[in-house]
């Protein structure tokens, strides 16, 4: 099983952005030159939604509306500046992070950004997800092999239902079956859900 | 069943792509208010991220891209103006001959200036077909799990593993894919569509990579070599004999490709090794 973050581009590696002429067939509401800013900055995106949301939902929302903003935003951006685009995402990210928070009265949530959070924190977070990890491993253990090459394929791999289906043999609603069943299953078993609620 | 137990179960469903456009959309307004369905569905998408070790999952990804894509889609939907009684009844046959006329010498003019055809390539000469890419792997059917390995440019894949394809379709007019091999000895290779078919295949407007349905398996019709993989992207379907037609690799018959307009290829090449390959 992979790690958390493997995958990654690691925040500090220097983000390439959009060209000159991209970015002005951007700010001039092309919808495919939308989709390239789009894939050159989504992950910088994310980076700040990431800092100011934990959860997976509100990350998913805040996603969502960063990117809306930019999108309503776009003709405020001096395309000379095309240099600059970058920075000047994440800052209309930032901006929407903190109104988004402000809007929530009802579940208040502190910015992780805002706050400094303490070694110890941190590494307790770390720690958790390394617990989790652990609990998945020993949970995959627990499957029978069907199920166990299931779960690498589909849940680790992350492989199409079609191509899942064809490595297994087995038919392709099968595949959508042992995926609900196998979700189910996560989401029943108290070790998984203990260790999550330590995340 | 009550809402919460229903709702419950969309969640399951959400994460095992199950669910209509309506049914996500009721979904997303009761999470955005019940904090305990909202508990359980960040607990089933973290678990789905420590499982597959990236935040956030690649399906996760695929479904806010699309979401992302219908709410951007809404906010440029002009609204249609209403039709207005014309003022100037001469003006509307005077627009059409300009558009003729304009139409016409386009089409006259049309390939004259430089010959350049209008195909764009990657891994080719320097032309940069920015709408489209594709990206190759390599799975080891042996290791387990198996975990695809990405092949660059001129990378290697050994004999006994598995070829996966994953496009990426950045163009709103693009929806079919052709995809076939040529080797070094110049035989064509079709993967898609497959033998019992006739056209390319139907592929979706995708941000991130979409992996083809099927993995090749290289023990089958391949040998040891160098094997160049095309990608045809276009916005009709191609028949099989239209692109057997028109693929001259500068390798085999020394022509260029020249398909035409609104098609897009993308050249990948690879090394077959032997099984005791790297």
């Amino acid at each position: 099983m992979r790690r958390p973050g493997e995958s990654q581009t690691k925040p500090d590696e220097p983000a390439k952005g959009p060209g000159q002429e991209l970015v002005t067939q951007f700010v001039a509401g092309e919808r495919d030159a939308f989709a390239q800013v789009f894939q050159l900055t989504r992950r910088e995106v994310l980076f700040v939604v990431q800092r100011f949301f934990r959860s997976p939902f509100d990350q998913e929302e805040a996603f969502q509306e960063a990117w809306l903003q930019i999108y309503r935003m776009r003709q405020r951006f001096d395309v000379n500046r095309h240099a600059e685009f970058l920075p000047w995402a994440r800052q209309v990210a930032r901006y929407r992070c903190i109104d988004l928070i402000k809007a929530r009265t009802r579940r208040p949530e502190v910015p992780v950004e805002e706050i400094e959070l303490p070694q110890e924190a941190s590494q307790l977070a770390t720690a958790a997800r390394s617990q989790l990890r652990q609990r998945l491993e020993a949970f995959v253990d627990k499957l029978d092999r069907q199920q166990r090459e299931f779960f690498a394929l589909c849940f680790a791999e992350e492989l199409p239902h079609e191509e899942i289906a064809r490595q297994m043999s087995i038919s392709v609603r099968r595949c959508k079956y042992l995926k609900k069943k196998l979700l189910e299953r996560m989401l029943r078993s108290p070790e998984l859900r203990k260790a999550r609620a330590s995340t | 069943m009550s809402a919460h137990r229903r709702y419950r179960r969309l969640i399951r469903d959400c994460f095992a792509d199950e669910l209509t456009g309506e049914q996500q959309a009721a979904l997303l307004q009761h999470l955005r208010q019940c904090d305990d369905c909202r508990a359980e569905y960040d607990l089933a998408a973290t678990m789905l991220r420590a499982a597959a070790g990236r935040s956030p999952t690649r399906q996760e990804e695929q479904r806010w891209d699309s979401q992302l894509l219908a709410r951007i889609s809404g906010q440029t939907g002009e609204p249609q103006a209403a039709p207005r009684r014309a003022r100037l009844p001469w003006l509307a046959p005077l627009a059409a001959t300009l558009l003729v006329l304009i139409a016409v010498g386009v089409w006259l003019g049309r390939g004259k200036p430089n010959g350049r055809p209008g195909v764009q390539l990657r891994g080719g000469d320097g032309v940069v077909a920015p709408l489209v890419d594709l990206e190759v792997f390599a799975i080891d059917a042996d290791r387990h799990p198996p975990t695809p390995r990405r092949i660059g440019q001129g990378g290697t894949v050994r004999l006994d593993e598995y070829l996966q394809f994953r496009y990426r379709n950045h163009s709103t007019r693009v929806r079919h894919l052709y995809l076939l091999g040529l080797d070094s000895r110049s035989e064509m290779l079709d993967y898609f569509p497959r033998p019992d078919e006739s056209q390319s295949i139907a592929i979706e407007e995708a941000l991130g990579p979409r992996a083809v349905a099927r993995s090749i398996r290289l023990a089958q019709r391949h040998r040891p070599g160098t094997l160049w993989i095309y990608a045809v992207f276009s916005e009709e379907p191609l028949t099989r004999a239209e692109v057997h037609r028109k693929i001259q690799h500068p390798a085999v018959g020394g022509r260029r490709m020249d398909f035409g307009q609104g098609i897009y290829v993308v050249l990948r090449q690879i090394t077959i090794a032997d099984k005791e390959g790297p």
